[in-house]
Parts: structure tokens; sequence; C-alpha cells
């Protein structure tokens, strides 16, 4: 018993003994990925990456390691125990509360040493969803925008030729697309769900903004912020909008593809997710319509990070720089329907056979990234969702959702330690 | 060579590997998780340090964790008389061993060994505005709804999902509790004028089945009290806070938020209520078998 014991804690420590320098050059540093695998196809992708780089590569092998489930909770006990690996996954919603506690490794001095990497061909905001005090933390990978999915078929039923540009269109037209039969409303103009990560994006398009750029205070009760909410309310009261939860959907992108709602505000994955499970529903796809203060968006990305303790971070960044280069996004693209952040990828002829995806990276110069300097946003993020639930389910009035949001967000973000 | 012979001490080399896995995974994380919830230790901090009682000072002033312990409260109070109840009416109906009666005791138990997770998704649909719920409601002219989004209804719903996966489990306890009832004592009672069935049951079966009921509400209670699977699937605590249980908020801070420390706080408190709850169950309910 003692020495199966033993054995185990041999074998698993040998690793990580430092090696002999002489030694090294036949023996290659075998260094850890993490990630996030939404599907098997993506696991899948990953390993593509992974086998194509230790392919190119003798002097490193990379070891793909995902995190299937709870990926946040695994990944943070891995680092508080010191088992963190060297290269992995972070969202940018995340991203700061590693950065706060000294979690990743600034990437400036790698980005900079190497001229061909070329980091000024990257979307701009891709990069400030990791940018912090003009350290960059992590390196994105690719990225989503929101964008208006619409039925087509529903659309013409109604009598409506092209998608919504304004706030008065998409208002004017989720009231036309609405569809009662008995008095039971069979089909909704729009699925809105009370999440701020769809909410944000009326609040940005009416000129405000929910948290602050110091990340210590919110700004729900400036009038921007609540003429969006408002008008995102009014569609709801109005029966023309409606919660997916309301007509038994598990999010909006079903009760889209079930025919109960003929608009959705969704990313990139409806994309895949609507080929896979309604691949008889005829959508497309378009921009978010503008608001008082015009066009907006927000965009989500998820990073490739390096802990700050890494053993092998030369090693690390080199496959970093391998999944960010023009041919490494080139191959990721290509794989799945995954948006680049490199801007010379725009032109690919794959995105020009595929105009639902070249809708969506067209709205890259509206987007705001969906990242916040503090390390409390997931219970700034909690809270405001709880409260806009009990905003959309009409238990509390908009003044006191406003009062709510405003209270418990600064109280949230003013005890960042 | 002496102690060779005492018979404890092959006692105590029996029980020494279940000790070790029982001190390394109860207790040792038990007093640490104690001794955490004194520091403000956050998951993703490099360094803590000792902030005396302050997560407590902070945890009963957080109207949040006041209003989770209600939901848990009001939650126990309902889910556990009533699952206690049924389970008895169980026991009674199935305690019996004919075949017909075993078959249907097998198929009442299916509940109580269907995993959680599993229950809840299944009463997910049928909350579900096209349900089973509101296909039965519609009979009486009531409006569709997703009863786990109406902030009123959505905690009864998980508590009747709660009662009806829970009260086949305790039935066991009810069955066992009747079958170990001397038989004599209802002859006896017959020939003292215990002539119908409900005399019997009342002076006869319920007062012996008190240990019975003790047992199924003190570990009914523990259990409801640390309700977490079926809010976190059904509802994650919500529709606004309305399902957010003692639980959901200790795993949001200590998981979600990262803040250890004052996660390891709650989960004290809610140990010590716990703890005293079961105290004053045990001082009126608890009875020494008398026969």
């Amino acid at each position: 018993m003692i020495a199966v014991i033993a054995g185990v804690i041999i074998l698993t420590r040998t690793p990580s003994m430092p090696t002999n320098p002489s030694s090294s050059a036949q023996a290659p540093v075998t260094i850890v990925f993490t990630g996030w695998v939404s599907s098997g196809a993506e696991y899948q992708f990953d390993q593509e990456m992974v086998n194509a780089f230790n392919a190119q590569h003798t002097d490193v092998q990379v070891v793909f390691q995902p995190i299937t489930s709870d990926y946040d909770t695994k990944l943070k006990t891995e680092i508080a125990a010191g088992n963190a690996p060297d290269v992995f996954y972070v969202d940018s919603s995340q991203v700061f509360s590693y950065v706060q506690n000294g979690l990743l490794l600034p990437l400036n001095q790698f980005v900079n040493s190497d001229s061909s990497y070329n980091i000024s061909d990257f979307i701009p905001e891709t990069l400030n969803a990791f940018k912090f005090n003009n350290n960059i933390y992590a390196i994105p990978k690719d990225w989503s925008p929101l964008a208006l999915f619409y039925n087509v078929k529903m659309f013409e039923q109604a009598g409506i030729s092209s998608p919504p540009s304004t706030w008065q269109q998409l208002y004017q037209d989720a009231a036309k697309l609405t569809v009662k039969s008995n008095g039971k409303v069979v089909t909704y103009g729009l699925a809105l769900p009370p999440d701020m990560a769809r909410i944000l994006a009326f609040v940005y398009q009416g000129g405000g903004q929910w948290i602050t750029p110091s990340g210590k205070s919110v700004a729900t009760n400036s009038s921007q912020f609540i003429t969006a909410l408002n008008y995102t309310y009014q569609l709801i009261q109005q029966g023309y909008a409606t919660m997916p939860s309301a007509v038994g959907a598990g999010w909006d992108g079903q009760a889209f593809g079930e025919g109960l709602a003929a608009m959705t505000i969704e990313g990139n994955w409806m994309i895949p997710y609507m080929n896979q499970t309604y691949p008889n529903v005829t959508y497309s796809v378009a921009p978010l319509p503008a608001g008082p203060a015009g066009r907006a968006t927000l965009l989500f990305t998820v990073g490739l990070a390096i802990p700050y303790n890494d053993k092998h971070p030369q090693q690390a960044w080199e496959f970093i720089k391998f999944f960010t280069s023009v041919q490494g996004q080139t191959k990721w693209v290509e794989l799945g329907l995954a948006l680049p952040t490199r801007m010379s990828l725009f032109n690919l002829p794959y995105y020009q056979n595929n105009p639902d995806a070249k809708a969506l990276m067209s709205e890259f110069s509206y987007a705001h990234p969906w990242s916040f300097p503090t390390a409390n946003f997931a219970k700034v993020y909690n809270d405001a969702n709880a409260i806009l639930q009990n905003l959309f389910l009409n238990k509390i009035t908009l003044e006191q959702a406003i009062e709510q949001l405003t209270m418990s967000g600064d109280s949230d973000l003013s005890s960042s330690t | 060579m002496s102690v060779f012979r005492k018979r404890s001490f092959f006692a105590y080399l029996f029980i020494f590997p279940a000790l070790v896995v029982l001190l390394t995974f109860v207790y040792f994380p038990a007093f640490y998780s104690f001794y955490l919830s004194f520091t403000n230790y956050n998951l993703l901090s490099r360094h803590y340090s000792f902030v005396g009682f302050e997560n407590y000072w902070k945890l009963l002033h957080d109207p949040l964790f006041l209003d989770s312990l209600k939901h848990t409260a009001i939650y126990t109070a309902g889910v556990v008389p009533i699952q206690t109840l049924v389970a008895l009416g169980l026991g009674l109906v199935y305690s019996s061993s004919n075949r017909f009666v075993k078959l249907m005791r097998a198929l009442v138990f299916v509940p109580a060994i269907t995993s959680s997770v599993i229950v809840s998704l299944i009463f997910i649909w049928i909350f579900s505005p096209s349900g089973f719920v509101n296909s039965v409601l519609s009979l009486f002219g009531v409006k569709p709804e997703n009863w786990l989004i109406v902030p009123s209804a959505a905690l009864p719903a998980i508590m009747s999902v709660a009662i009806w996966g829970t009260s086949a489990y305790f039935m066991v306890v009810f069955i066992a509790g009747i079958n170990s009832i001397p038989e004599n004592l209802y002859e006896a009672s017959l020939i003292d004028g215990a002539k119908s069935a409900w005399q019997r049951f009342r002076y006869i079966t319920l007062p012996l089945l008190k240990p019975s009921v003790f047992i199924a509400t003190v570990l009914g209670m523990i259990g409801a009290l640390q309700i977490f699977d079926l809010s976190y699937v059904m509802t994650n605590g919500g529709p606004g806070y309305a399902t957010y249980t003692a639980l959901l908020y200790i795993y949001d801070y200590a998981f979600s938020y990262n803040e250890m420390g004052y996660a390891a706080a709650a989960s004290f408190l809610l140990f010590v209520l716990i703890f005293v709850v079961s105290l004053i169950l045990r001082r009126y309910l608890e009875v020494k078998r008398w026969y």
C-alpha cells in the first residue's frame, strides 16, 4: 500500500523536477494548456491546434487538459494550490479578478520583443478587454459581438422588408411580429432575457454605462441608463418581448428556434446551435439597431493567459503566439465558426461566403468589451440580474429597479478589497 | 504483549482506516473552515490575514444572507412536517408484505433513488407553461404560467418537488417502525376495548412510532436546511432572489465571489442553526422505548 502511494508520488513529481540543462536539448519541455469545452467539437478543435503546434516543435510539447465543468472554480483552486496550467483560457468578464490578485503574467515583454507578431493587427476592443494599466494579460483568441437574429419567414408574413435599424423600428417591428391567437400570444416579437449581458447593449446605444471606468461605482441612475432600461421594460410590458423563461424556454436561442419569438439578440454561438437544433428555421443576422446615441453592441472574448509563477513562461508564450498568429487564427476560425481577432483575416474567402458571420464581424467598431475593472464582477452581475428579473416580472417598478441597481451596485463595488 | 490481548486494540485497529478517512475528509476540513471563518481568505489571493469576527458581523448585516435564511426556514417548516406525514401515510399503506404491496412500494420508492438533478430537470418541464401542472390548472380556468418564475409560487413549487422526492425515503423508516411493533400489543388492546382501527392506530401504532417520527423529522430537517440542488438547478435562486437559500449563498460566496473566509463564516452559522434546532427537536420528540 505504502509502496503504491510512494510510487504515485514519485511518478507525479517527476515532470516538475528541474531538468538538467545539458539534457534539455533532447528532452522537450512539456507544458499544460487548459480551457473549457462547450461541445465535443470544441474539444476536437483545441486538440487539433495542440497537435499542429506539437508537430512543428521539438523542444516544446503541449498537453491539452480541458476542464469539462465549473471551469473557473476548478481553475481557481488549481491556481490556489499552485498547480496552475501553463496556458489557460480566461473570459473577458473574469480576467480582472485574476489580474487584481496578481495571478497573471503581463505579456508586454513577449508581445513587444517580437515585431513579426504584429499586435497592432488585433481588433483594439478585443485587446482592451484584457488590458489594465497598460499591461496586456491575455491574448484574445476569438470574439463575438451581440447581433440581431431574425426569423425571415415571420418577417415576410408581417410584411417587414428589412431588419430594424433604430430603436423605434425595433419597437414597431416587435409589435407587428407579435401574433395572438384566442387572446393568447403565440409568437412574441423579441426574446429578451433579464440579463445585463443583453440589456447593457441598449444602455450603450442610449449613451449610458453601467460600471464606471474606475470600477468603484455604477452609473445606473443616469438619465441615459434609465431611458435604455425603460425602453426594454416597455417592450416586455406591452407584450412585444418576452423573457425566454416565461414561454418555457431555457434560453432565448431556444425561444427563437421554437418560433416563440421572431427576433433575439445573441452572438455567433447561435449559428452552430441553430444549424444543429433547428435546421429548418430560416433566419438572418443583422447589426443591433441604433439608439439615441447611435450604434453599439457588446463584445465577448476569450483570451489565452499565463500564470504569474509559471515555470516555462517562454514556452507557454510560444504556444499562445502560435494560437494567435495569422496562421493559427486562420486554422482556428476555419475549424469552427469563430471570429478572428486579427483584422488582417477579415477578408478570408471563408467569410465572404458566409454573410451571417460577416454581419457579425462588421459589428466590431461599435463593440464595448464585456470586461470591467472590478474583482467583484460576479456579485454585481448576479445582483443586477436578480433586480432585472424582478422588474421584468413586475415585482418591482422601474424606479425601484433603478434605486436597487444603484444601491447594490455601488455597495458591491465599493467593498472591493 | 498484553496490549494485543485487549479486545479494544483490535477494535481500534479495525476502525483506524475509516477513522483516518473521516478525520481527513470530514473533521479536518470542518475545523479548518472554522479557522478560515476568522480570516479574509480569498481563493484568488495569495495572502490572507486574521480579521476576528468581521465576517460574522458583515453576515448578520447582509439582508441577502438574512433573506436566504428566511427562505431556508420557510422551506424547512413547510417540507419537513408534510413529508413526515406523507411518509407515515405511505408507511401505513405499504407496511404489509404481499406481492402487490411490495411491487407498489418499489414503485413509490423510485423518486427517493432518482438523482435530484434529473428530478429537477423533469419538474422544470412539469411547471413550464405547456407542462403538466398548467394543463391540469387550465381545466379550472387558470392562465398558464411558468410557475418557477412567479416570485410567490417558485419556493412552494420547489417545496412540493422536495416533498415528492423525499417522502418515499422516510417511508422506509416508518415501515421498519411499524413492523417492529409487537403483534401482541394489538391483541391486548383489542381485549381492552380498542375496537376500531383508528383507536389501534391512535393508542398503539402512533405512540410506538415516536422514535421513527423523531428520526424522520431530524434527518428531514437536517436535509431541508441544507437545500441546494433543487433550487440551484430549477431556479438558480431566482426569480430575483426568491428561492435563494443559505447553501446557495455559501456556494456563491465561496466559488463565484472567491470569498472563502466569508463563506466559511456563513457555513459555521448554518451549522450552529442546524445544531440548535436538532437539540430542540430532541428535547421535544425523542423518547426512550418502553417495551
